[in-house]
């Protein structure tokens, strides 16, 4: 039986051939099997191990084993509160094999609005190696991947923004290009009105074009606080047009850095990424000397940071 | 041998085309499309002399899938 040529795509190279092999290898028993199913039945939303343990006919211990093999191999990820979550690729590669792929694809043309988020941030990340149509279609692509295969579409916009992801940042490094170049800092407080703000400015600052700043607040004020413009200004450090603004999940996700000042347990954690968490007073309410003393502190933070990123220091930020 | 299969032109290649690829000899590779023919996974034609190898049309799309 014939069938016509589905892709224009090389034959699997042989390491890509001993990767994939790796990964089915980890797979290839009941248990294991077992596990993923229920694993990729969730769509990527992260299950209970205590769950997972439920109606699996094995030894807790034999349970463990097979999910570190999984994990070891990338199909399943880890999740805060000892939970595990399907990785998109486990999704999209072993759902049809697993039988657990939706019989009716999704909608083609319906995109959700939050898919447009995750291409601008993506963008945003990208923006020194991929233009912004390739990061969009990644995404689009991504999340129809996802979509024809998932059984719940809760999650799917995030899920697709995590894939996509993975997918550029593989394509970079197959171009022989590093992601490193640009590191994503995110700075969090409380109100993303004083602190946030005096150590993004500053950051930006300092790093010009070599670095990503964003910032965001737990329980955002209606505006940045006066004096900090004024405390800024006296530093000879720009305040940018930026505005308080709460915190996101898409926002911890595109970051490599995430700085959280007096916010700590409010800030999703994911792995991956680098948390810092810097002990300053909240300079609200307080006067301008106490104000000063707090942008001095921060700015003394902010500069060991970039030395640490190996960001430029002033003579090159233009920006 | 299953991304050649997909990749190939013609959908079908014969086992000295895969030894050729894969760089193992004949035996080799009849014995582990054996394997892939027993479990329905790959389909075999025998034209004259040669045997011609393809996707099960109904794991076609897993087979896809999986070297995605």
């Amino acid at each position: 039986m014939r069938h016509a040529p589905t892709t224009a795509a090389p034959p699997i190279d042989a390491v890509g051939a001993r990767s994939l092999a790796t990964r089915l290898a980890a797979v290839a028993d009941p248990v294991a099997v077992a596990l993923l199913r229920r694993l990729v039945i969730a769509s990527g939303r992260p299950v209970a191990d205590a769950d997972l343990h439920d109606g699996v006919e094995a030894s807790a211990e034999e349970i463990d084993d097979r999910i570190s093999a999984m994990v070891r191999v990338g199909l399943i990820l880890p999740s805060p509160g000892l939970r595990h979550r399907a990785a998109p690729d486990a999704i999209i590669t072993l759902a049809t094999v697993l039988g657990v792929a939706a019989d009716t694809p999704a909608p083609r043309d319906e995109l959700p609005p939050a898919l447009r988020r995750t291409a601008e941030l993506l963008t945003t990340r990208f923006a020194s190696i991929f233009s912004e149509e390739t990061v969009r279609r990644y995404v689009i692509e991504s999340y129809r991947l996802l979509a024809e295969r998932a059984t719940v579409t809760a999650h799917l916009p995030t899920l697709a923004g995590r894939f996509a992801t993975e997918r550029l940042g593989a394509l970079a490094s197959a171009q022989g290009l590093t992601l490193a170049t640009t590191p994503e800092v995110l700075f969090v407080c409380t109100r993303n009105a004083a602190r946030s703000q005096i150590a993004a400015a500053s950051l930006r600052h300092l790093g010009g074009a070599g670095v990503h700043v964003r910032t965001a607040g737990t329980t955002p004020a209606a505006r940045i606080d006066p004096l900090i413009e004024r405390v800024l200004t006296e530093a000879g450090i720009p305040l940018p047009a930026e505005f308080p603004k709460p915190l996101t999940d898409e926002a911890v996700r595109a970051a490599d850095f995430v700085i959280t000042m007096g916010c700590g347990d409010a800030c999703p954690v994911y792995p991956g990424r680098r948390y810092l968490d810097w002990p300053v007073d909240d300079p609200a309410g307080r006067t301008i000397e106490e104000v000063r003393r707090v942008r001095d502190q921060i700015i003394g933070r902010v500069a060991s940071l970039a030395d640490e990123l190996g960001i430029a220091r002033p003579a090159s930020a233009t920006r | 041998m299953l991304s050649l299969i997909l990749t190939s032109d013609s959908g079908e290649v014969t086992i000295g085309e895969l030894a050729d690829a894969i760089g193992f000899r004949q035996p080799t590779i009849t014995h582990h499309a054996g394997i892939l023919v027993d479990d329905g996974v790959v389909e075999r034609s025998v034209r004259g002399r040669q045997v011609w190898l393809s996707i099960a049309s109904d794991r076609l799309g897993a087979v896809r899938d999986l070297l995605r």
